[in-house]
């Protein structure tokens, strides 16, 4: 399976009438089979950066291959999950997840859709919803039916732009270990790139962590925690502990620098 | 049990058919009728109170219609602020349709006929194009401005034209009810399509939707609330664009009945035509609001 490969991409933002450089000259690559972590305070271009590797906006220089494929819009290798509003109010869990399958196999029998969106339901452990509208669904319960959709698709590459942003901490908790269960316990490996601003959340999801200040990337840190993770055992070992204290760093200098770039004198 | 017989809208009841029997000074019609439908009120108003399931207060509404009922009556039979033959008392109003009421079903299926013929091809063109106009920018940006001085225009103005230049009434009143109901259709669709949600759109699009997937199973559901909505307000627009057709080019039909009535002062029969023309936009606008809770369980669910 192809890696991803971020090329000397730059990105412009028009807000009015005024640019924006959201990206200047970023080079990444993504082996196949990682999960990345891409992590920085809100307007760091981490956002920017996911929607141009799904190809929901073109860079402005620069390229993004997939394997040896430019990317110039959204592909069947890959799947997006969004914080907000990803699912079709109109349909009901199980028919939103049969119309993400039908997009990647148009041809599927009725039965196979029905039985596959069923399933893939059940392993977010969502039995019993199967027929509930997105509205009567809670936040993390809509979260679960977009993952189940976005697996369902089948994608190489899962893109997932701060999937759990908007759910409560118990929810969260919860919801990154249904991701990293279904991620080790499904047949194919998939890549995939994972947005947040929680630095525990990425410490515990990611192998590899891209930490990124305004337009650039800072660092890339490779975690080797191993596949297996417990929360409690992990969260104490002193590994962890100081990768969480390097990256409260990173974000508190972000602040710092901001602050004196201000003019403001402490 | 109690309850159910001594209330204020059957006392009320009692006293608007007690005065029904009461004889003006001049001839009158046979009460009948209005009995008749002053009892269909009733019955509606002892369901509620057997059932209570309505909402609101049904009993303050039946008090209300009953009440507009007795003083209608004794305003036409005895006070008489307005001379009888311009007020007449419901009763000589009721009895009309059991006179009239072959030209009445004739004229409302005349009516009717036309009304879904413009308002369906109104309603199907305005919705189709306006969701490929509203999802090509480039043709939405060039449009809406036209778009938007044509729809400001009231249907009822290009009326008479049309039903001059037309080769017969039918085809004058379809194109002038579907000219009205096309274009602001097509103006409200335009914008819907262009105020649906960015990060709904980016989510569509990153299923790999093909054009035709994402106009019609994302666009064309997402819209679909305010067409709904708006279908009520378009029939009601049909109906008035439709009744001025009529008072111009046609010999049938319920605008045509009340026209033609008004023109000779029989009043009696206007006043049956408004009440009818009123009953069908209401039963219409029921029928819609059944299709709306079938199709929309989604918002309500």
């Amino acid at each position: 399976m192809p890696d991803i490969d971020v090329k000397n991409v730059s990105f412009e933002y028009e807000y009015e009438n005024k640019k924006y450089l959201a990206l200047d000259n970023v080079s990444l690559r993504i082996q196949d089979g990682e999960f990345v972590c891409i992590i920085g305070q809100s307007g760091c271009g981490k956002s920017t950066l996911i929607t141009l590797m799904e190809g929901l906006q073109k860079p402005l220089a620069g390229q993004i291959l997939i394997g040896d494929k430019n990317v110039d819009g959204p592909g069947k290798d890959r799947c997006m999950v969004f914080q907000h509003y990803s699912l079709f109010a109109w349909l009901t869990a199980k028919r939103n997840v049969i119309f993400g399958i039908k997009q990647v196999y148009p041809k599927m029998p009725k039965k196979d859709l029905d039985r596959i969106a069923t399933d893939y339901l059940h392993k977010v452990g969502l039995e019993g919803y199967e027929n509930k509208y997105p509205r009567q669904l809670s936040g993390g319960q809509q979260q679960r039916v977009a993952i189940a959709r976005s697996l369902a698709m089948n994608p190489d590459i899962l893109l997932m732009d701060e999937p759990f942003g908007a759910v409560d901490t118990k929810t969260r908790t919860e919801l990154q270990d249904l991701l990293l269960d279904l991620c080790r316990n499904e047949e194919k490996k998939r890549t995939v790139v994972f947005i947040t601003h929680d630095v525990d959340e990425a410490l515990y999801l990611a192998d590899r962590i891209i930490f990124m200040q305004p337009k650039k990337i800072r660092r890339d840190i490779q975690t080797n925690f191993g596949k297996v993770r417990k929360r409690d055992e992990l969260t104490s070992s002193p590994e962890y502990q100081s990768l969480r204290r390097e990256l409260i760093g990173l974000f508190y200098e972000r602040v710092r620098d901001e602050i004196a770039e201000e003019g403001v004198y402490i | 049990m109690i309850g159910i017989i001594f209330n204020l809208p059957n006392l009320l009841y009692v006293v608007a058919v007690a005065i029904s029997f009461l004889k003006p000074d001049y001839e009158m019609q046979s009460p009948i009728a209005y009995i008749i439908v002053l009892t269909l009120f009733e019955l509606a108003h002892l369901r509620s109170r057997i059932f209570r399931k309505d909402d609101g207060h049904p009993d303050d509404m039946y008090s209300i219609i009953f009440a507009i009922a007795i003083l209608w009556d004794v305003e036409a039979k005895f006070i008489k602020s307005l001379h009888y033959t311009v007020f007449p008392p419901p009763e000589n109003v009721f009895s009309i349709f059991t006179q009239d009421y072959d030209k009445m079903i004739q004229g409302f299926f005349h009516s009717i006929g036309l009304i879904i013929a413009g308002v369906g091809l109104g309603m199907f063109f305005g919705v189709f194009l306006g969701l490929l106009i509203g999802w090509n920018l480039r043709a939405r940006q060039s449009l809406t401005p036209i778009i938007n001085v044509i729809a400001a225009i009231p249907a009822l103005v290009y009326a008479p034209y049309v039903v001059a230049v037309a080769p017969d009434f039918k085809s004058a009143s379809i194109i002038t009810i579907f000219l009205g109901i096309f274009f602001p259709t097509l103006m409200n669709m335009i914008g819907n399509v262009a105020a649906v949600d960015k990060r709904l759109i980016d989510s569509a699009k990153s299923l790999n939707l093909s054009s035709f997937d994402m106009i019609f199973k994302v666009l064309l559901p997402d819209c679909a609330i305010p067409v709904i909505t708006s279908l009520r307000i378009r029939i009601s627009a049909a109906f008035m664009i439709l009744t001025m057709a009529e008072t111009i080019g046609s010999n049938t039909g319920l605008g045509y009945y009340v026209r033609k009535w008004s023109s000779f002062a029989d009043y009696e029969r206007v006043f049956a035509g408004i009440i009818l023309i009123a009953v069908v936009v209401t039963a219409i606008n029921s029928l819609i609001k059944i299709f709306e809770g079938h199709t929309m369980k989604w918002t309500t669910a």
